[in-house]
This record gives structure tokens, C-alpha cells and sequence, in this order.
């Protein structure tokens, strides 16, 4: 896939998510204990994207490799060379899309990127920051998990599909610098959309700062 | 642990010792132990087995005698078994050792050790207690647990692991502290933030295991958050303040949890103590995105506050950095405490008045700047004020007859409701004695004073200044009641700095007398010394004063002055100086030495040596020549004194100087009374045993009425009043008379009441004797009755006073004029004569 297709996806989504209005007929969604998981998972979707930043710092040292750049857009080749697949695009709730198949594309996403971090990991040098990202993915793939759980009833949960093994082509170091840039943008991208996605199930009301 | 004894290396060598006789094919021990077990609770029956080969050489073809040692202590062994007492047992009862080696002995020449073992003894683990797990927040995140091991000594190496499973993960993990640490910190990985987990420990060792009560927690509930910051502090409200806060940059993902927080606050004023008086307000379900509300504040103040965090009962975080805010401002409410000194100007015209005070237990400023104002008047805006400042004080002037003023706080938004100072001239009462200071510690003192039973006595003032400060601001005053003897009084009290204490009587009119004292909180050596100074030097004494020692430089209540001082011979002698008069004399000095003194100053809480100073006493003392030479002048003096009265007194020589001229004012009159001559008889006979010769008698008659002041007799018959004159000239004494006063002529006149012929014994006539030193009425001899110039032996009347004033009696002026002539009748007569003369 076009990376500049995976780059455009967030803002995509951040205008499509902003205003959906959420089904009526999902009265799951404002049960108190959803709203719990839905506030933990806000909070874990505000912790990965406040580590994304230090985690970068700590690995990548490659100095034309910077977050929010325009110029990662040079950098679609080789996210085709290396074998970065984008992340899956999340829509609002809707008929067309369940709320269940919303957070299915969440933790697909979730997943995806948790295991590029994994497969690009040992081969950085300072790993902690990463390691540390890698341990809030996973809370907040349970926490998601927890969420599509009680989306479905609790009664037939459907096993979601595992994510297909990512194998990246690491050949040399700067493969490495390029490959955990392109994971942790992509991770921010994605990590923006899920924070919106939660926002539209959140019922409290709260107003919050954007991170 | 005990040390392993140096024969267990012959135990481990032996067997390969004797079996190395052996071939090394069939290389194996010459004996074998058994024991039931190598490690066993302490105290618990140990049974071992030592069997010894047929083929061991020590042995071969003869009875073997076994022995057990544990240690270096042999065992009573149990009976050989069969087999030719090749095997033996022992048994021991109970195995108190923690580590030893039991070993199997050949009994040869020499004795040899065939086989060993070691047995180890201990305790199984008790389950750790106690333990608790907190999650680190903070990067890199954490969840550090922590037991305790237990109470009773294992003895034996014992492991812990810790153990916890996810649920939501299904995740199971061990792991495993160093051994003898007793917490472990699980990393990020280990544990899921918003997951329950279930964590216990296990403690192993060869005796057994035991496992912890099972902790189960949510990790992010057990966390200890970074200490939050309050952004900024805002008044919007009257008494409130509002805090923005938020929590630190690693843990800002939690804004929309709901948080425990709690606020202290304190007054900025007493930001020194350094402590927070206020009771923390717990603030439940706080959002980071909201601001608190702090309210029930004073108005107009300054406070400082500080904020922490905890998340759904896990642990507090350590308090944020202070914040300080200001309330919105208010008029100022409540009274002041007044305490006034009064004292007369001027003739009594007008009063001297000093007013202190401080803010009473209900004052509320409610402003940052605050100022008082003192008026005559009590309505605000009213015309009448007195003064006004910012400090405590205020000294000002008041007219006779003033009986109040009134006291207000101000800020900028008001004023307070007028407090009334009664306005009391002094009184001088004196109720107060015996004010004793007593340091409780560095910031009290113990007042103590004894005090009088006084009428209108309300209580008593104590009032306190730093000495060193002239500044009256720096005074301070608490009131007490009536009976109270005593007071605490605490505050700044700087160690080795005097302080002036007054106690004050308080009377319904006004303050009486006080007493002061200096006190210190602690007292330490004086700072200085005074240098001595040599005032008076004498042959064998010395006088030494020096100066005060100034104020400051004191540290404490001089309680002695002593001077040390010394000879060449090196006899000291020491000498103690009364602290108030700063001098002191030296005596028994020999003037042939050279000595040295130095001064020691004296407080309760050390002394000081001051510089020496030496001095040498006069060989020649002038003052001593000067007073030996006055003393003798003195003496000669009066020796020749002595010999010229003794001379003069002589009656031959000065009769052969000169003749005896009669002075008038040597003459005398005396009265006798009946009564009084009587006395005067018994005198006459004791104390005069020469008769008197009176050289002439006159009789005069007195009328019987009484005598009053219009027809006094002395006035109205003045024809029967002898002529002094005539009575004076009488016939000469006879030759042979020779009384002890020569010197003048006694003359006697007779006063009667009545009749001069009558002989009514009723009335007593009166007797007045004269005699005078009139040379025309003596003898060629030199002759004069004694002078009676007073009869009476014991005082005299007034009325009895005769020529002339006397020590002890001086006529009186007026009325007493006319008893005075009363008892001069001749002169009263001369009087009336040159009255009629005129």
C-alpha cells in the first residue's frame, strides 16, 4: 500500500470521526461499566501518544528522520521495501459499521503496529522507551478487547482474526532507523484516530484537551 | 554458622587414603553413613548408619569397634550389629545444631575416621507477611512489591519468588529477588495498568514451603502519583481562593480520572515555622481539568497553599511545591487589645498617654495593608483623631478630663467598629513584689510575682520589651486575671539578649506601681570583661573598681564580681565584689611586693576572665602620715585645753585676775509651790546638804477670787506688788556663809493666796526665789547660792520658764504671753509702772 495513503488516512478519519453520531440503538455503548473501559482506554490511547515522542527520541537518531515531518512523504518507497503495512483505516459508528467492527479495526491496528515495534526492537540499541510502548499497546489492546467483548453480548464472542505475522526487511542500520520512524508515525497517525473513535463512545461529557 | 573443624578434610581425604591402597578399579569406600536425613528441623531425632566393608583393610580379619562423633564430641554409639560389628546405628535424640558433621570412627591405633556426613538443621519458611505492592508512575513504570521474611531464623538458605497472574491476559510470571532482598520490582511488561493482578510470594527452602496471602490489585490503583502543581491561584469569591492545578508531564494521560486530592493551607505570615497548622481538606472525585475551590478563608490574607494526589485509595503522593494567593479584601472586623501607660504633665493639666495594642483572638484584619487610628470621637469620619500609624503603638496627649478615645483598624476597603480605651490617670498603688523570671525553654519564660490584697484590684498587665531595642514596638503585653500569680509568656525570645519584664496591677481606676526585672531565655558567659582600675592605693590595701559592662555585651545577669589577685610568692587570695557598687578593697598587702589581680565576671550561664593587672602598695603612706599628724595635733589641743581650765577654774587665781561682777542674766527667780517645795526640801536634803541664806524676804498679798484675765491681780493690784527694787536690797549674808555657787546672791519672795496674815493651810502660797550675780549684793567674799534655774526633775511646765529662753522651753507667742508675765510678777509690775509712767 501507497504510504502516502496510509499518512492520509488520519486525516482522513479525524474529519470523518469528529462528527459521527453514535446509533441510538447501541444503548451497550452507555452502560457504566463500557464507559469505564472507554475512559481506561482514552487514558492509554493519551499515554501511547504522550510516549510516542520520548520513544522516537530514544531510538531513532537519524536526524532527517523527525515526527510530523513533511518530508517522511519521501519515505514511501522505502516503507514498501522494508514491509511496513498500513494500518486499517477506522470508520465512525454507524449501520454500515458496527461498533463492534470499529473496535475490530482498532485492535487489528493496535496489534499491527505492536508487532512492528516488536520486530524492529531487537535490533535497536535503547529499547527501554520502546518496551515500555509496547507494554501500554498491550493494556490497551485488552482494554479494547474488553470493549468488543461487551459490544457482542458477551455471548458469542467472535475470535478476531489474528493479524498476519509482519516480517520486515531489516538489512542494514539505517533499514532499523527507518523502519521504528515509520512505525511510531504510523502508530501516532493511528493512535489520533483511535483517541477520536473513543471520544465519539465516551458519555461523560467531559470536554478535554486534544494531546 | 559454625566453622568446619580441620579433621573434616581428613573425613573427605580418608577414603581415598585407604582405598588408595586399593586398585582403581575398585576404587569405593571403605565405609558408608546413613543418615535419615542431611537436612532436618532443628531439635528433631537424627538416626544414622555407619556399615564398613568386609574388604575395608582396617578391618579385615578382626572385631571392630565403631565410634560416632559429632563434631569434636563422641556419641555414645548404640550396640554393633551382626555381621561382626561391621555395622553400627546411633540415634540422636534431638538435633540441636544448625550444621555438623556426624562421622563413623574404626576404633585402631590410631583411631580412624571411616565415613562422614553432614546434617543441617533449621525451621521450614514461615509465609511472608506484609505484602504490599505500589506502582511507579513514573518512567520507567514500575510495580514494586515488598514482604517481610518473618520472625523466626530459618537457618537454612531460604528463596522467595514472586509470583503474579493477569486476568485479563491470562499471563502467569515468577521472579526471583537476590537472595536476602526482600522486594522486587515487576516491570512494565509484567504487569497491565487497568488489569486486576494477583500477586503472591513464596518462600522455599529444604524443609518446606509457604506461600503469602495472595495480593490482587489494580496497578494503577496502587500507584503513587508524581506530586501535582497547582498552575495559578485565583479570588473570585469573597473567602475563597481557586486552585488550577494539573498532574506532572508523565502522568498527564490521567486527566480525565477522577482523583483524590487534598489541600493544605497556612497563613503566608507564618510561612517561617515552617509547619502547616491547617487541617488538609480532602477533595473527593477531582477532575485535573477543574479547578478547586477553597473558601472559608480570611479576607484580605495571603496564603499559601500545597496540593497532593492519590487514585482510589492507593498512596498519596508527596505534596506539591506552595502556591500563595491573596483573598479578596474586606473592611476589618473584631476588637483590639489595648494596653495604656498614663502619666501626668504639666501640673496635673494634661495626661501622657502610651497606647499599646495587639489583635484580640476575634480580630480579623481582612486587608494586607492595615493601619489604626486612634479619635476622640467614636463615629467614623468624625473630626477628633489623635493619630494614626501602622505599628502598635501610639504615644499622644490628652487634657484633664478626657475619659476615653476610641481605637479602629483601617485598610483600603474600611474600617473596624471603634474599640473604647478608658482613659485612667496613675495610680500609686503598690501591689506587686517579688517578680521572678524563670526560662521554660527558648521561646518562654515563667513570670512569677506575688501580689497584695487590694481593693479594686481587677488583675494584672505583663508587659515584656527586648532591652536592646529602643524601638517601643518590639513591646508586647498579656493580661491575666486577679488571682493569677503567674504567666507563660512565649515568643521570639532571643538567647543571651536581656528583656525588660513588667507586671502591672490593674485597678477599676487605673494601673498601680510595677516591677521590673531583667530576664534572659539562656545566659552564657559576658562577652567582655572590664579592665580594672587602681582607684586608691594605700601602705598595706588597695582600692580596685572598674565599669559596667555594657548591655549588650552582658549575656546574661551579672551575679558576681571576683577578684583574684596574687603575691610573687604565688599565694593567691580571692575577693568577691558586690555587683552594684563595682569596687572592692584589698587588705593585709605587704608593701614590699609586686602583686597581680585579674577580675572574673560572673552570669548563670558562664564566666569570663578579664586582662591582669599588677600593683604595688605604698612604702610611704601620706594619708596615714596626715592622720597620725592630725591625731596628734588633736591631743596636744586638748591637753593644753585641760591645763588652761584646769588653771583658770582655780577660784584663787581668778579672783586674783579679776573681780566678780553680778550678770543679770545669771540671776534667776524660782517658784516653789507647797507641793513642790516639798520635793524641792527632799532634793534640797539629798543633792544640797548646805542651807540656802536668802539675802532678803518679801511677802506679797494675792487676792482669793479667781484670776482671770480682766482683773488679773497682777494687773488690778499693783500697789501690793512688792518693788523689785526694794526686794533685791536686802540685808548682807552672814560672813560665815559659804555656798557651792558664789557667784550669785539668792533672794526669796512669798506669794500668798490670801491674807498675808492668815494661816490657812488651803492655800498654798507660792514661793519665788531670786538670786542674782550682782556684785552690789554679794559679800566681799566671793559668794553665790547655786542657780535654780529649774526645780522641776522631770520636764517642765511652760508656765515655769524664767529669764530668759532655755533648750527646753521656749515661751509661745499669744496667749501665752499673759501666763508668762503671769510668772514674772516683779517684771509684770515694772510693766504696769512704766505703763503708768507713760
Amino acid at each position: 500500500m501507497d504510504i502516502l495513503l496510509v499518512l492520509a488516512i488520519p486525516c482522513y478519519m479525524a474529519a470523518f470521526a469528529r462528527g459521527a453520531p453514535l446509533p441510538e440503538s447501541s444503548a451497550q455503548v452507555a452502560d457504566q461499566q463500557f464507559q469505564g473501559v472507554v475512559q481506561r482506554s482514552r487514558s492509554l490511547t493519551q499515554k501511547i501518544l504522550l510516549s510516542i515522542p520520548d520513544a522516537h527520541e530514544s531510538c531513532v537518531h537519524a536526524e532527517a528522520l523527525k515526527l510530523d515531518s513533511p518530508q517522511n512523504a519521501k519515505l514511501a518507497v522505502m516503507a514498501s521495501n522494508i514491509g511496513i503495512p498500513s494500518a486499517p483505516v477506522l470508520r465512525v459508528v454507524s449501520e454500515s459499521f458496527s461498533l463492534e467492527a470499529v473496535l475490530r479495526n482498532v485492535s487489528e491496528g493496535l496489534q499491527l503496529h505492536r508487532a512492528l515495534l516488536r520486530s524492529v526492537s531487537p535490533r535497536l540499541q535503547n529499547k527501554d522507551k520502546v518496551a515500555a510502548l509496547l507494554a501500554d499497546i498491550k493494556d490497551l489492546i485488552i482494554q479494547i478487547n474488553k470493549m468488543v467483548k461487551m459490544a457482542n453480548g458477551e455471548a458469542a464472542v467472535q475470535p478476531s482474526p489474528s493479524p498476519s505475522p509482519v516480517v520486515l526487511r531489516l538489512p542494514g542500520e539505517y533499514d532499523v532507523q527507518v523502519a521504528a520512524h515509520l512505525s511510531l508515525g504510523q502508530l501516532q497517525s493511528f493512535g489520533r484516530d483511535v483517541l477520536r473513535c473513543l471520544r465519539s463512545l465516551d458519555r461523560s461529557g467531559e470536554e478535554e484537551a486534544e494531546s | 554458622m559454625k566453622s568446619t573443624p580441620a579433621w573434616v578434610a581428613v573425613v573427605v581425604l580418608l577414603p581415598a587414603l585407604v582405598n588408595g591402597a586399593r586398585n582403581e578399579v575398585d576404587a569405593q569406600p571403605c565405609a558408608t553413613v546413613l543418615a535419615s536425613g542431611s537436612v532436618v528441623p532443628l531439635g528433631s531425632p537424627v538416626t544414622a548408619t555407619c556399615v564398613i566393608r568386609d574388604d575395608c583393610p582396617l578391618v579385615a580379619g578382626q572385631a571392630v569397634r565403631i565410634e560416632w562423633r559429632l563434631g569434636d564430641r563422641i556419641l555414645p554409639g548404640g550396640p554393633a550389629d551382626a555381621e561382626g560389628g561391621r555395622v553400627s546405628r546411633v540415634v540422636i535424640p534431638s538435633f540441636n545444631l544448625t550444621r555438623e558433621f556426624l562421622t563413623c570412627c574404626v576404633q585402631a591405633s590410631p583411631a580412624q575416621v571411616v565415613a562422614g556426613v553432614e546434617i543441617r538443621a533449621g525451621y521450614p519458611p514461615e509465609a511472608p507477611q506484609n505484602l504490599s505492592c505500589t506502582t511507579n508512575l513514573t518512567n520507567p513504570n514500575t510495580l514494586t512489591c515488598s514482604w517481610d521474611a518473618g520472625q523466626q531464623e530459618t537457618h537454612l538458605h531460604t528463596k522467595y519468588t514472586l509470583h503474579t497472574q493477569i486476568w485479563d491476559s491470562n499471563e502467569n510470571n515468577t521472579y526471583e529477588p537476590p537472595p536476602g532482598v526482600h522486594r522486587y520490582s515487576i516491570p512494565r511488561s509484567g504487569f497491565v495498568l487497568f488489569s486486576d493482578i494477583r500477586i503472591s510470594v513464596k518462600a522455599v527452602n529444604e524443609l518446606g514451603e509457604a506461600t503469602s496471602a495472595p495480593l490482587v490489585l489494580e496497578p494503577v490503583s496502587a500507584a503513587k502519583f508524581d506530586p501535582p502543581t497547582i498552575v495559578r491561584i485565583q479570588t473570585k469569591k469573597y473567602g475563597c481562593l481557586q486552585l488550577s492545578w494539573n498532574l506532572s508531564q508523565q502522568q498527564a494521560w490521567m486527566v480525565n480520572w477522577r482523583l483524590d486530592l487534598e489541600v493544605r493551607r497556612r497563613l503566608a505570615v507564618q510561612a517561617v515555622s515552617g509547619q502547616w497548622s491547617e487541617q488538609p481538606i480532602l477533595l473527593n472525585g477531582v477532575k485535573t481539568t477543574r479547578s478547586v475551590d477553597l473558601c472559608r478563608l480570611l479576607h484580605g490574607t495571603r496564603y499559601l497553599a500545597q496540593i497532593r494526589v492519590r487514585y482510589q485509595g492507593g498512596p498519596w503522593s508527596e505534596w506539591s511545591s506552595s502556591r500563595s494567593g491573596v483573598t479578596l479584601e474586606n473592611a476589618p472586623s473584631g476588637r483590639l487589645d489595648w494596653w495604656m501607660k498614663a502619666s501626668w504633665e504639666g501640673m496635673e493639666k494634661q495626661l501622657n498617654i502610651l497606647l499599646f495594642w495587639k489583635p484580640s483572638k476575634q480580630f480579623r484584619a481582612n486587608g494586607q495593608n492595615v493601619s489604626y487610628a486612634v479619635s476622640g470621637k467614636k463615629l467614623a469620619g468624625a473630626n477628633g483623631k489623635v493619630c494614626s500609624t501602622t505599628g502598635n503603638y501610639c504615644s499622644f496627649h490628652l487634657p484633664r478630663g478626657v475619659k476615653k478615645v476610641y481605637l479602629s483598624a483601617v485598610n483600603a476597603v474600611g474600617k473596624s467598629s471603634p474599640t473604647e480605651v478608658r482613659i485612667h490617670p496613675p495610680r500609686a498603688r503598690e501591689v506587686v513584689s517579688n517578680v521572678t523570671v524563670v526560662p521554660q525553654d527558648d521561646r518562654s519564660l515563667l513570670v512569677r510575682w506575688r501580689s497584695q490584697l487590694s481593693s479594686g484590684l481587677t488583675g494584672f498587665v505583663v508587659e515584656w520589651r527586648p532591652l536592646l531595642q529602643t524601638d517601643l514596638s518590639f513591646t508586647q503585653f498579656e493580661f491575666t486575671a486577679q488571682n493569677q500569680t503567674q504567666l507563660l509568656i512565649a515568643g521570639s525570645f532571643e538567647p543571651y539578649k536581656p528583656y525588660g519584664i513588667s507586671v502591672y496591677p490593674r485597678f477599676k481606676d487605673g494601673i498601680g506601681f510595677p516591677q521590673t526585672v531583667d530576664a534572659y531565655s539562656r545566659e552564657k558567659a559576658p562577652s567582655m570583661a572590664p579592665k580594672i582600675q587602681i582607684k586608691k592605693v594605700w601602705k598595706s590595701h588597695v582600692e580596685l573598681a572598674w565599669d559596667e559592662i555594657p548591655l549588650e555585651q552582658r549575656n546574661g545577669c551579672i551575679q558576681n564580681y571576683t577578684v583574684f589577685y596574687c603575691d610573687p610568692k604565688g599565694n593567691f587570695q580571692v575577693v568577691n565584689a558586690d555587683p552594684k557598687e563595682r569596687r572592692v578593697v584589698l587588705n593585709g598587702l605587704n608593701s614590699e611586693s609586686l602583686y597581680e589581680a585579674f577580675l572574673m565576671v560572673s552570669t548563670l550561664g558562664g564566666s569570663l576572665n578579664g586582662s591582669t593587672v599588677h600593683f604595688k602598695v605604698e612604702n610611704f603612706d601620706a594619708a596615714a602620715v596626715v592622720e597620725i599628724v592630725t591625731v596628734s595635733l588633736v591631743g596636744l589641743l586638748l591637753a593644753g585645753i585641760i591645763v588652761v581650765g584646769t588653771c583658770f577654774s582655780n577660784k584663787r587665781l581668778k579672783g586674783h585676775f579679776w573681780p566678780a561682777v553680778p550678770d543679770p542674766a545669771n540671776s534667776s527667780i524660782k517658784r516653789w509651790t507647797s507641793e513642790s517645795t516639798q520635793d524641792s526640801n527632799v532634793a534640797f536634803d539629798n543633792e544640797e546638804p548646805n542651807p540656802m541664806y536668802l539675802s532678803h524676804l518679801s511677802f506679797l498679798d494675792v487676792p482669793v477670787k479667781p484670776r482671770k484675765k480682766d482683773d488679773d491681780p497682777w494687773l488690778s493690784n499693783a500697789e501690793d506688788t512688792s518693788d523689785l527694787g526694794e526686794s533685791i536690797c536686802g540685808s548682807p549674808l552672814p560672813t560665815d556663809y559659804s555656798g557651792s555657787n558664789s557667784d550669785s546672791v539668792p533672794y526669796a519672795t512669798v506669794v500668798f493666796s490670801g491674807p498675808r496674815n492668815s494661816t490657812t493651810p488651803e492655800d498654798p502660797h507660792v514661793y519665788l526665789r531670786s538670786e542674782s550675780t550682782q556684785p552690789l549684793l554679794e559679800t566681799e567674799e566671793s559668794f553665790s547660792p547655786k542657780c535654780y534655774h529649774n526645780m522641776a526633775t522631770a520636764g517642765m511646765p511652760s508656765e515655769q520658764c524664767f529669764f530668759g529662753p532655755s533648750p527646753d522651753c521656749v515661751p509661745e507667742t499669744g496667749e501665752g504671753g499673759g501666763e508668762l508675765w503671769d510668772d514674772f510678777p516683779f517684771l509684770r509690775a515694772l510693766a504696769l509702772n512704766d505703763t503708768e509712767n507713760d
